[in-house]
């Protein structure tokens, strides 16, 4: 069992982590050009409605103050309202509409990287040096190479526009009405008893998330080979093959649970990478996930969504991480030590 | 470096510890401080009281959180990122330790640089 200590030291990390993120947030954004109230009145607005705005917004203040103010409605949760990308919205309720979405294709995309990634590992370990290890660490190479706004067109070239077989970007055919009970988009469509939408959902998602997929799954598969290479040659599998057990058996029974220890953090880390490639994955794919909403709000000046955004970022990345060391932990109880 | 003499109490070691780094920290606060003074200073030749003032805030603000971000990151992270620098055989010089370390200086120093802004937006009244 893991131990309590263990994970209030985790969890107590949560706090330093979340106040330098929206210190972070907060310097860059009012270091950065660009006046929220100009943003709100519109261009040719007058200097005296401008001025009103930022009286309004409390833009007039010391930063000092705007800090502490910042700080206080954080910690109550207040994140304020939308200056642009949904003027007047409460930002939570922004968020509570879009990170379903984000969090939809982060997993999936997660779950294609272990999916391709593991087997490939374990394959190009127990194949050492022969033609199947090195492809499987050509592709891994590729895979971590290719950067997301290029493999995203380039498979929107080939499956939509070349052989025609999948749709462009969206998340669901034009032509289905679902209504958002979860915000996941599969699982809503499975609610709703509508097979022929749950195809057209899954086959819009099938790009986005082999996206995502192939970054990570060129990863973990890197990191399964190397981790399965070093538990192969331990004693005690060398002892289990010795008694007779079959080389299959070894490495499932044995080899995998102690080889995956070190892929479970590359796991938690990855899953950062996955919120970020999100923001241009959907991009590429116009989904409107928080990816999306943070580009549009960066461009509006729209500090509220901006900073609650990118806060939000910061507390899931925290919690998969405190997800992954425990798990870590059960899997190797000596971590916790 | 740790004591070795396990005569000394356990609880003594601790003191010595947090007072040790109770000093460290107010010593970059000064350092801190002074950075904000000079750089709020440098900042009023160009430009209004308001701006410079605020302007020093933002950088030490920027400072702060960059370094409480990562030193948390290197006190949840760092054991795991230096056992995969092991596994995948590309150790550096890079430890967990001097990590938290140097974060700790880093972060200090913005506390100082952010609390001298703020002293400068008030004493100049904006």
């Amino acid at each position: 069992m893991v131990s309590k200590r263990f994970v209030a030291k985790r969890l107590l990390l949560l706090g330093p982590v979340l106040f330098g993120v929206a210190t972070v947030v907060f310097a860059i954004l009012h270091l950065s050009p660009g006046d929220p109230a100009v943003v709100i009145a519109g261009e040719r607005a007058s200097q005296d409605f401008v001025e009103q705005i930022r009286s309004d917004l409390g833009l007039n203040d010391p930063l000092w103050q705007q800090y502490l103010r910042f700080l206080h409605d954080t910690v109550t949760l207040d994140f304020g309202q939308s200056y642009q990308v949904r003027q007047g919205s409460d930002v939570s309720e922004i968020l509570a509409d879009r990170l379903p979405i984000t969090i939809e294709l982060a997993v999936l995309g997660q779950i294609a990287g272990l999916l391709f990634g593991l087997p490939l590992g374990i394959i190009s370990a127990v194949k050492k040096d022969t033609l199947t290890d090195h492809f499987s660490r050509i592709g891994a190479l590729t895979g971590i190479s290719v950067p997301i706004y290029w493999s995203g067109p380039l498979l929107i070239l080939l499956f939509a526009q070349i052989l025609g077989v999948l749709p462009t970007s969206g998340r669901i055919g034009s032509t289905y009405f679902i209504d958002s009970t979860t915000g996941f988009i599969l699982v809503d469509t499975l609610l709703a008893g509508d097979m022929a939408a749950f195809q057209s959902a899954a086959r819009h998602l099938l790009m986005p998330v082999l996206v995502l997929g192939i970054y990570s799954m060129a990863f973990i598969s890197r990191m399964m080979r190397s981790s399965m290479l070093e538990v192969v040659r331990q004693d005690y599998m060398r002892t289990a093959r010795a008694k007779g057990q079959g080389a299959k058996t070894t490495i499932m029974k044995h080899g995998l649970r102690n080889a995956f220890i070190p892929v479970i953090t590359i796991i938690g880390i990855q899953f950062g990478s996955m919120l970020g490639g999100s923001v241009l994955t959907e991009t590429v794919f116009e989904i409107n996930g928080i990816g999306t909403l943070l580009v549009s709000a960066i461009h509006g000046s729209d500090y509220p969504v901006v900073q609650a955004t990118v806060l939000v970022f910061a507390f899931m990345y925290t919690l998969v991480n405190l997800f992954v060391d425990i798990t870590y932990s059960i899997l190797d109880p000596r971590i916790d030590q | 470096m740790p004591s070795t003499d396990s005569g000394v109490p356990v609880s003594r070691g601790t003191v010595e510890r947090v007072r040790r780094l109770m000093v460290a920290a107010v010593r970059w606060v000064a350092i801190g401080a002074a950075l904000g003074a000079v750089v709020s200073l440098a900042l009023l030749t160009v430009w209004t009281p308001r701006a410079a003032t605020d302007t020093a805030f933002a950088l030490g603000a920027l400072v702060l959180g960059f370094g409480v971000t990562a030193w948390s990151s290197a006190v949840g992270l760092g054991r795991t990122i230096e056992g995969m620098q092991d596994r995948l055989d590309v150790s550096s010089d890079w430890t967990e330790a001097s990590a938290r370390e140097a974060f700790f200086v880093v972060s200090w120093t913005g506390v100082g640089w952010v609390v001298a802004a703020t002293v400068g937006s008030i004493l100049l009244g904006v």
